[in-house]
């Protein structure tokens, strides 16, 4: 690896930069994604720009609406240890405490792992389930986009030549909801992912479900959601059975691979049985939260 | 090319002269010639090279050099010395919890980065906020019965009745 | 513990004093091969390319390109490594074939390791494919789907060399009694085969050296490679260097369980040393520790066993094929993993083949245990299935059939110390055997499980020590076997400062330098104590001679009169002097050559111990008087759940029982069972080289999965037992423990899965995915057997 740094302090900077040396330039955040792969040569940037004193970027923000923003580079240990992010939020911290160790997780950002675009980044599908917006600045200007509308593929994404990810937009949830992530892997936190399951789940006033997010990660080229398996629960009187069904047909829909870490057929029976627990720990809590709030 | 870098080590400024792309790992031992940290894997997984910075533990091989830029960064050569061990350098001779110790500076870094900020850290918490560093050796037992002991330790120190 | 037979240590044998080495350690202070890169300016960088193909022809071989890049000071190829080859390494470099994925083709030093990678990349290679073997049983037919090194033959000149089986490196051969009449008589006949995967040591850190050329045709290494005067050797007789001009130093190791046995990185390192003219650093990158070093050999074993309805074992038949990979080395004749099925049970007719095997994939070598572990999974499983079949216990069972002190194992040897059972029956109880495993609610199936295992040592020497005592009662111990984290600093430190009774902070251990340090072969098959050890006692014995005889006169006592003990001399009835006392000051009015001890001058006293050697066996049958030297024996047993819809296992308790003769020091022997234990639960239920097309694609120590904290069960729930059988000729009864630790985890955790969830699984490791499979295919069986 041999490149110049640079270091620009604030968006407009960083967009100039990258619009000036275009292909060959590459954006380091927290750099644990970046320098494995620079170390590969999987690429070989002349030019590094690293994001790391744009204070723009580190934002973490409730709003009167009850959405939250936050900025792409929050670490993960920030995002997992924030207050902010407890309660409604807290499936974000669920992903993000699950990524590696603490010593990845005190430097990797929140926006580097969506931008990686691995399919089994921990906390996209976390992300999705709460319906994460992202605010994209380029030499253009801004746009914004539903997550799951932004991977294209392994290790793609909608980012055009000089733009950047800045921040994820959380709407506010509705308060008879709950979340969960679960991830599973063989060593748990420190392998990647086999498969990671985040579900969500609203209930209405008559204690059905109202609306479903069942969002998978590692079973597809990109992290993506499961629409037959929510489609079959929307609107039913939340059961064991159904959740069961719910799973069967997530890992129906689910499209893995077999590689080093698990079999495509293995990486298939751990959607059912990951998504079916899930389930059931979400509507425990959307129940909990139901009930709690009259 | 080489650019001029300060880093503020174990309390001193250092002036080095290096290349960005050098990971700080890679500064520390070659440059500075702290060689307390180790290269296990280069890739983030074994935890050998485990520093402090700000007082939160990283792993040196995931870090460009300039990233360090303007932070505080403790090796194991700053932790303690050879008069005046840190406790957990104490645990670690007295519960055997070293064999080949070529995973000890590590492993001593991130116990001390947990115990900062969790200094009533159960077996359980210790288990996993260790995680992030593999021994070969040990079985792990022993590493884990000296981080409760150097917990223990610490608590009396900070807290004399 | 210690009989009658044994001296009694009264100092600091036998106490768990701390390690020597643990303060250096601590403090970031002790040294490791590449920490002494900073010494050298100007050093230059290795890096190597390597096949992706598992065989195949090199067709061209382009370096000019690599040549000409700035920073290159030498590439080099094949052709330019020295015909010899030995067989403590692996080829240097690949010549005309490749034959493993991942074997060197072309290597580059350069002014950087960013340089070297550059030029690396700018070499052109094309290959034609050749078919591969990967599978051992298939390799080892007559006509092998691929002949994997064609020069086996040639190099090896042994009579164990067949052109009919050319990818057979070795055939052991064992027939004791007579199994035909064996079988006859049994009631029961039971048959299965049992299998193990590729893995990898995965010690911490890789394998490194630096290497300079020194300007009068010699060199010196730094290594981390175990046995400093085995590469002393080996390099010399690669290179054609004078032995007197090839120093190698030994800084500390960071692990080895037998990896660093095998010499991957100096020879290639030194080439390109001596090509440069400079000096030279070579160290593994983490993928290259899982393509191109050392990996333990996969095993396949077929096994029957035929027992009486009491439970006698009166025959047993084994086939046990043992795959080398690519191993140019290869080090297996199939003699030592077999060695795992004939030290525990008293098998009188014992039929029994051993292959080893080369395949296309990445070499093989020692790793903790030699091949008994291996096939130890296969025993000790065919115990536990036996048992249930004959409706015993498990433990009955084997207690039925091991072996006894003072009885002859099927090899002939008469055994002189084994203390399996015991470890076996502590183990048992401890875990509450007899209880059955309360089950709760939820996919989580609990299970317990025991097993037990012997390991041979290899009658290898010599071993030779030095100490320098000094005129103020300081002591230097010298000696040349490995520091791999296993503590033989701290034994040899605990053995001098009981020999001369001084308290450890007296003793300052100087180890691994062929220029200071005295003969030894490496620290292998857990010797070091035994044979170091012996030789570090005999040489403070001969130090104490020389100081006591120098005392007689100066006290006018008799020799027998005369102890030494903590800086002084005792005499019966007197008073005594202090040790620096003999210390004689130089004067020129004095005579200054003379027998007197002078001031300033060390007493230096030497030890040599050398294992009483094996008696050749008969090639036909196996059989021999002493085919080893000792054995060291343990028992492991672990309570575990399984989960059926996962597959996942939990390790939930370990106890593990040792018998390793006495122990010197209690703690660090706690250690190896801690860590032994550790280092089998990967083995068992993670470890294992995934390829394709026989490129191994999990080559990190992300995917490649050995254990972390959370792999181990609670510290409370992992209990080391201490079961001793001293041996006679052990310093205080030492025998050792490293290699043993390993063998029982693995079949324990299998007997305990079965107890959990009724499946025998003969496979090893028993990975989440195979153990899912097997519940799966399981439930179906069921169901077809209720809907037929
Ligand atoms: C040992 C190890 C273990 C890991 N385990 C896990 C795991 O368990 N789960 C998991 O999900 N991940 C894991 N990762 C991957 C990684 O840590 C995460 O993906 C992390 O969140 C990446 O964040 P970063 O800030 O380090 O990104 P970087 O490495 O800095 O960047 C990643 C990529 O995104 C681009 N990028 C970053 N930020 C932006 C932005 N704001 N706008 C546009 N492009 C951007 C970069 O150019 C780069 O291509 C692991 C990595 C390592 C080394
Ligand atoms: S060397 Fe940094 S984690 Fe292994
Ligand atoms: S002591 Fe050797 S790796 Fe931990």
């Amino acid at each position: 690896m041999r490149f110049d740094f640079y270091e620009p302090t604030t968006i407009g900077e960083c967009i100039e930069m990258l619009t000036h040396f275009g292909q060959e330039a590459s954006l380091l955040a927290g750099g644990t994604d970046l320098l494995v792969k620079l170390r590969l040569r999987h690429i070989r940037p002349q030019a590094v720009i690293s994001l790391g004193v744009i204070d723009e970027l580190k934002k973490l923000e409730r709003k009167s609406d009850g959405s939250l923003e936050i900025g792409a580079m929050k670490t993960l240990q920030e995002v997992e240890s924030s207050n902010l992010l407890a309660n409604e939020f807290d499936l974000v911290r669920q992903g993000a405490g699950c990524v590696s160790s603490i010593q990845v997780r005190n430097v990797a950002t929140l926006g580097g792992n969506s931008c990686n675009a691995s399919p089994s980044a921990d906390t996209v599908p976390a992300l999705i389930a709460l319906g994460a917006e992202v605010q994209i600045v380029g030499p253009h200007g801004e746009r914004h986009l539903v997550l799951e509308d932004f991977f294209t593929g392994p290790g793609e994404t909608v980012l055009q030549k000089g733009e950047i990810l800045t921040e994820f937009k959380l709407p506010a949830p509705s308060s008879h909801s709950g979340g969960t992530y679960k991830k599973y892997a063989i060593r748990g936190e420190v392998d990647i992912s086999i498969v990671g399951v985040a579900t969500r789940l609203t209930l209405d006033r008559n204690h059905k479900l109202q609306e479903v997010r069942i969002v998978l990660g590692g079973v597809a080229p990109t992290p993506n959601r499961v629409r037959r398996a929510e489609d079959m629960l929307v609107g039913q009187d939340p059961r064991e059975e159904l959740f069961e069904e719910a799973a069967q047909l997530a890992a129906e829909e689910s499209r893995p691979i077999s590689d080093q870490r698990a079999t495509a057929q293995y990486r298939r029976e751990m959607v059912k049985v990951w998504t079916r627990y899930t389930l059931q720990e979400t509507f425990q809590k959307a129940r909990q939260n139901h009930h709690g709030k009259g | 090319m080489k650019q001029r870098k300060e880093l503020n080590v174990n309390g001193k400024i250092y002036e080095v002269f290096v290349e960005p792309w050098r990971t700080l790992l890679e500064v520390l031992r070659e440059e500075l010639h702290l060689t307390g940290a180790k290269m296990g894997c280069d890739d983030g997984n074994c935890g050998a090279c485990t520093v402090v910075i700000d007082g939160k533990a990283i792993k040196g091989c995931l870090m460009l050099v300039p990233q360090a830029k303007g932070k505080k960064i403790l090796t194991i050569e700053g932790l303690g010395s050879g008069e005046n061990l840190h406790p957990l350098q104490q645990a670690f001779i007295d519960h055997f919890a070293v064999q080949c110790g070529f995973c000890t500076p590590g492993m001593i870094m991130s116990a001390k980065a947990l115990l900062d900020e969790k200094p009533d850290a159960t077996e359980e918490e210790i288990r996993s906020g260790l995680q992030g560093n593999i021994c070969r050796c040990t079985g792990y037992v022993k590493i884990v019965e000296a981080v409760e002991a150097a917990r223990d330790k610490l608590a009396q120190k900070s807290n004399p009745l | 513990m210690s009989s009658n037979k044994f001296p009694t240590p009264t100092s600091v044998v036998g106490k768990s004093v701390p390690r020597v080495d643990a303060l250096d350690k601590v403090l970031g202070r002790a040294q490791f091969t590449a920490d002494l890169q900073r010494n050298f300016p100007g050093l230059f960088h290795i890096k190597v390319l390597r096949s992706p193909h598992a065989h195949a022809r090199i067709v061209k071989l382009d370096t000019s390109q690599a040549g000409k890049l700035p920073g290159v000071r030498a590439v080099v190829t094949g052709k330019d490594c020295p015909e010899k080859v030995s067989f403590r390494a692996p080829r240097i470099l690949a010549l005309e074939e490749v034959i493993w994925a991942g074997e060197g083709v072309a290597a580059v030093a350069a002014e950087s390791p960013e340089i070297a990678q550059e030029a690396i990349e700018l070499i052109q290679v094309e290959y034609e494919k050749l078919p591969a073997v990967f599978d051992a049983e298939e390799a080892m037919q007559p006509n092998p789907p691929a002949i994997v090194d064609r020069l086996l033959g040639q190099y090896r000149g042994s009579p164990q060399f067949t052109p009919e089986a050319p990818n057979v490196t070795g055939h052991f051969k064992l027939r004791a009694g007579d199994v035909e009449k064996g079988f006859a008589e049994a009631d029961i006949i039971l048959e299965n085969r049992f299998s193990t995967s590729r893995i990898s040591h995965s010690q911490l850190e890789p394998a490194s050296c630096i290497v300079r050329a020194e300007s009068d045709g010699g060199i010196i290494t730094w290594t981390n490679g175990q046995g400093v005067y085995v590469i002393k050797g080996l390099i010399s007789d690669l290179f054609g260097l004078a032995v007197g001009k090839v120093r190698v130093i030994n800084p500390y190791q960071g692990g080895s369980f037998g990896s660093r046995l095998r010499h991957y990185v100096e020879p290639l390192a030194t080439l390109l040393a001596l090509k440069a003219r400079g000096t030279v650093q070579f160290t593994y990158s983490r993928q290259e520790m899982y393509l191109a070093a050392s990996t333990r050999l996969p095993v396949v074993t077929y096994i029957k066993t035929g027992a009486k309805k009491d439970g006698t074992i009166v025959a047993q038949q084994m086939k046990i094929i043992v795959d080398n990979g690519a191993s140019y080395a290869a080090i297996q004749d199939g003699r030592m993993a077999a060695s795992g099925a004939v030290c525990v049970y008293r098998i009188a007719n014992f039929f029994m083949d051993s292959y080893g095997v080369n395949t296309n994939t990445p070499w093989a070598g020692a790793y903790r245990g030699l091949g008994t572990p291996q096939v130890a999974w296969a025993v000790e499983c065919q115990m536990d299935m036996l048992a249930e079949n004959l409706g015993m216990s498990p433990i009955e069972l084997r207690r039925k059939n091991v072996l006894r002190r003072g009885e002859k194992n099927a090899y002939g040897e008469i055994i002189e110390s084994i203390g399996v059972m015991d470890c076996l029956e502590k183990v048992a109880q401890e875990i509450k055997l007899e209880e059955p495993c309360v089950q709760e609610p939820g996919p989580w199936r609990k299970g317990k499980g025991v097993a037990m295992g012997g390991k041979q040592n290899t009658p290898r020497g010599h071993s030779e020590a030095e100490v320098l005592v000094h005129e103020d009662g300081t002591v230097e111990v010298l000696y040349s076997a490995d520091e791999q984290g296993m503590g033989s600093e701290t034994v040899m430190a605990q053995i001098a400062a009981e020999e001369f009774r001084i308290p450890m902070g007296q003793v300052r251990v100087r180890r691994g330098d062929t220029a200071i340090t005295p003969y030894d072969t490496f620290s292998a098959s857990s010797f070091t104590t035994y044979n170091t050890g012996n030789a570090l006692r005999m040489a403070c014995q001969d130090a104490m001679r020389q100081i006591l005889q120098a005392a007689t006169q100066k006290m006018e006592a008799p020799l027998d009169d005369l102890a030494l003990v903590n800086g002084k001399i005792i005499v019966k009835g007197s008073p005594g002097m202090a040790l620096a006392d003999l210390f004689e000051p130089f004067s020129i009015f004095t005579p200054q050559g003379g027998a007197s001890l002078k001031k300033g001058t060390p007493v230096r006293g030497r030890g040599v111990f050398a294992p009483t050697p094996a008696i050749p066996w008969d090639p036909q049958t196996g059989l021999t008087p002493k085919m080893w030297n000792w054995y060291q024996y343990n028992a492991c047993g672990v309570e575990l759940v399984v989960n059926i819809e996962t597959g996942e296992i939990k390790i939930l308790q370990g106890v593990f029982a040792a018998d390793m003769g006495f122990p010197i020091n209690p703690k660090m022997c706690e250690g190896q069972i801690e860590g032994g234990f550790g280092m089998a639960i990967g083995a068992s239920i993670m470890e294992e080289y995934i390829y394709e097309n026989g490129l191994m694609t999990n080559c990190s120590y992300g995917d490649y999965r050995i254990p972390t904290f959370r792999e181990m069960p609670l510290r409370r729930n992992v209990k080391a037992i201490f079961s001793p059988d001293p041996l006679p000729e052990g310093p205080w009864g030492a025998k050792g423990i490293g290699e043993g630790t390993m063998i029982a985890v693995a079949p324990a955790i299998a007997n305990a899965v079965y107890n959990a969830i009724g499946i025998r699984i003969k496979d090893l490791p028993l990975s989440a995915e195979r153990v899912l499979r097997r519940i799966k295919e399981k439930e179906k069986n069921d169901q077809d057997f209720l809907h037929n």
